[in-house]
């Protein structure tokens, strides 16, 4: 007998407690919300562009004024070093192997005309294109933080690649700890790497972000 | 004879000595990625802790109070009407209000091509400017004022006169300046629509180019990225 009342009012505690806290507001949320709103709103207030980068999850946005441009969802993004710091940070150096290179017109020399059959995406312009842009490269903040962007890999390729990252980082965490130079790496992969492409794209030397992990 | 017996003691010890070598240089590196795990994996923890500090009553209330006060000057800065977003690495523009997608299409955006000037003072890169503009001009029946790189890419002289710089046509039926002298106008060239093509103005087709002309108005918000 006493068992069954037992849950009955077990049950109703927990079903009051569950009430409750769903009318009150989690105080690390508000706060958080806050502090996001405040930095985010010393970018959005001055004309140009900024990127957010969600790590947790896995989102990049490109803004102006708080209107979102463009969106990209990575596959993947991993990270290893020091946190990045919750401010604004800019973009120094974009880093290649093979930088995209402008042509240069030579006056009076007639273009090459394009084939009648031919579709818009067919055929070759003498043009800097969005497939000219690199498919692995690393952007380079501020503050020392690499983002290395990085397309999908498979057989031996992918299993070079992870041991890199899970060989060379604790190693380079040794190397930097020596030197007392907090550095943080991030590592972005995209599986279609026009996605890759059009961050290069997008995000000119110069941009600042907010990058965090929590929100 | 001494010395043949003495070189062969030698081999089997100096196989042992690099065997030790070997396995002590594993260790050691295994020894180093551990540390490095370590060290960094106390670091990474820090990550989850950013911006996670708890946060006093007095504080939470702040917070509370700044998260409206930000919130109501993020409106203010979001465009009332409608705006236009240009991106020139897929070459295609977005007509919007709000988040609101009202219409979509292809436009041909700067080739990124450099031109020097023979005369080797001055030089033209043909990008598409990027950032934030407001429509400044809106012009039917646009006529095309050819500017000297028009001349020098073709290889012709630059004429004195400004009228014989004027060509009609080119630019279709409507042309929306943003400044600098750059626009949003037609083409002649539709296949080309979706590509780096131009001088650094933006290419539209007809109908979406008729399209924006009636939805625009002088201020309208314009980004370029």
């Amino acid at each position: 007998m006493r068992r069954p009342v037992f849950f009955l009012c077990f049950g109703l505690l927990s079903v009051a407690t569950a009430v409750l806290c769903l009318g009150q507001e989690d105080p690390k949320s508000t706060y958080r919300q806050s502090k996001f709103f405040e930095e985010e709103y010393a970018l959005a207030r001055a004309p140009g562009f900024y990127f957010l980068m969600n790590l947790k999850d896995k989102r990049i946005e490109l803004k102006s004024r708080g209107i979102v441009l463009r969106t990209w969802n990575p596959q993947k993004i991993r990270f290893w070093g020091s946190p990045v710091p919750f401010r604004p940070l800019t973009l120094t150096r974009k880093t290649a192997l093979t930088l995209p290179q402008r042509k240069i017109i030579k006056p009076g020399e007639e273009e090459v005309a394009p084939k009648p059959q031919a579709k818009p995406g067919e055929f070759e312009l003498e043009a800097l294109e969005l497939k000219d842009m690199p498919r692995f490269f690393t952007l380079e903040l501020e503050n020392g933080t690499a983002i290395s962007v990085v397309r999908k890999e498979k057989g031996l390729k992918k299993l070079w690649s992870s041991l890199k990252w899970h060989i060379g980082m604790p190693i380079k965490t040794l190397g930097l700890r020596q030197k007392k130079k907090p550095v943080s790496f991030i590592q972005v992969r995209f599986d279609d790497a026009r996605d890759g492409q059009a961050l290069y794209w997008a995000l000119p030397e110069g941009i600042k972000g907010l990058i965090w992990y929590i929100y | 004879m001494n010395k043949k017996i003495s070189f062969k003691l030698l081999i089997p010890s100096l196989k042992r000595l690099s065997l030790i070598g070997v396995e002590l240089a594993c260790i050691a590196s295994v020894l180093a990625v551990g540390l490095g795990y370590f060290l960094g994996i106390r670091e990474f923890s820090g990550w989850r802790k950013r911006i996670f500090e708890a946060p006093s009553q007095a504080d939470l209330a702040k917070s509370r109070a700044t998260s409206d006060a930000l919130k109501k000057k993020f409106e203010k800065l979001v465009p009332k009407g409608v705006y236009i977003v240009i991106d020139t690495g897929a070459n295609s523009f977005y007509l919007k209000k709000g988040a609101e997608i009202i219409r979509e299409g292809l436009v041909s955006t700067g080739s990124g091509d450099i031109l020097p000037d023979p005369s080797g003072k001055r030089q033209w890169v043909f990008d598409t400017p990027r950032g934030e503009y407001t429509v400044t001009s809106k012009v039917e029946n646009p006529y095309w004022v050819k500017p000297d790189w028009a001349f020098i890419e073709e290889g012709e002289p630059i004429p004195k006169n400004k009228d014989d710089r004027v060509v009609g046509g080119e630019l279709g039926d409507y042309a929306l300046g943003f400044g600098n002298g750059y626009f949003l106008h037609g083409t002649l060239y539709t296949r080309l629509l979706g590509r780096n093509v131009t001088h650094g103005c933006v290419r539209i087709g007809d109908e979406d180019l008729k399209f924006l002309f009636k939805s625009a108005s002088i201020g309208t918000k314009i980004y370029i990225y």
